[in-house]
């Protein structure tokens, strides 16, 4: 995209929804994948995520936004009940 | 609070008030996740009257010193308060320590410990490893009187060479190897956020981390006396309730 002149100074993007044209979650290979049975509905994936990709949904679990998840899997390793695998990107 | 820590994360404001954009973090960036903490401690309108509009890794000259393997240059936030009082966060990623490979031995500055001498009136070190003890503590100093420094030691998978996955596992672990004690000055006494009771070995916090891997076992030996040291000294002027140089 070429939005990189249009920003300000440092790419600090005030406006939420100007991050959305730069579809970081391109590159990932790995993505994240909840087993519900395991999920406590605890929320530290939604706390650790350094991208703020993971969104509560409605029935209180959570899913990754596939626009902002890099796949790093800080999420997967911190979850304490070891309800999210990283399943490979298809 | 205690009782239903592991739902804690529930409690917290939902609004996301930072989104690092593609080009400018990393998948796993520690940095990243510690400043979208302090957007959540601080709320959105506090930060606009920050200064980050100026780079997001600015450069700050005071804190270089004459031999380019002494400088400290991190990320510095700065928050204007009331009656010209100012609180800076800064987010170390020792990325001019370590990572930057200059050939020579050198520990890095103790920023906090500088700010303390200075007579900086609330002083605190915080990881994005133990996420409530910042979003508090970014809190506490902005509600203090008088000015406030927060040092954020933040992993960075690139610089220091580990699997992104970890971050905040090697966050956790600096603190838990005693290597970046987590503690706040306020009011001249120092209090230890995390009383490390049996701390773990260096090792364990080397052992992930591929800028570390010239490091020979007496090396590690000779770390982890200093380590050991300087932890015992630490936790010595915290029982005196004297002010630190830790």
């Amino acid at each position: 995209m070429s939005m990189w002149d249009k920003n300000k100074v440092g790419c600090i993007l005030l406006d939420k929804k100007l991050a959305q044209p730069f579809n970081k979650g391109a590159k990932r290979t790995h993505k994240p994948a909840w087993d519900e049975l395991k999920c406590t509905k605890c929320g530290l994936c939604y706390l650790f995520c350094p991208d703020a990709a993971i969104k509560e949904k409605a029935d209180g679990f959570f899913t990754s936004d596939a626009d902002y998840c890099k796949g790093c899997g800080v999420c997967a390793r911190e979850c304490w009940f070891g309800a999210i695998t990283m399943v490979e990107e298809s | 609070m205690d009782r239903y820590a592991v739902f804690v994360p529930r409690l917290l404001p939902r609004e996301e008030c930072f989104l690092p954009d593609a080009p400018v973090s990393c998948k796993g960036c520690g940095e990243a996740l510690a400043v979208r903490l302090v957007y959540k401690a601080l709320g959105d309108g506090l930060i606009r009257k920050g200064s980050w509009k100026v780079p997001w890794k600015q450069s700050v000259p005071e804190l270089k010193g004459q031999d380019p393997g002494e400088r400290f240059s991190p990320s510095l936030l700065r928050l204007p308060k009331a009656d010209k009082q100012v609180l800076s966060i800064c987010f170390d990623n020792e990325a001019c320590t370590g990572a930057e490979g200059t050939g020579k031995e050198f520990w890095k500055k103790n920023m906090p410990a500088v700010a303390v001498a200075e007579g900086v009136a609330y002083v605190a070190t915080a990881s994005p490893g133990y996420p409530f003890d910042l979003i508090e503590k970014v809190k506490r100093a902005y509600a203090a009187p008088g000015d406030a420094y927060i040092h954020i030691l933040c992993p960075c998978p690139v610089g220091w060479a580990f699997d992104a996955s970890m971050a905040v596992t090697i966050g956790r672990l600096a603190i838990d190897t005693c290597i970046f004690p987590l503690y706040e000055v306020a009011q001249d006494t120092c209090l230890m956020s995390v009383s490390v009771a049996k701390p773990r070995p260096v090792k364990d916090y080397i052992k992930f981390q591929g800028r570390f891997k010239n490091l020979t076992d007496t090396d590690m030996e000779e770390l982890q006396k200093m380590v050991t040291i300087a932890y015992a000294r630490l936790s010595s002027s915290t029982q005196q309730g004297e002010k630190k140089h830790g």
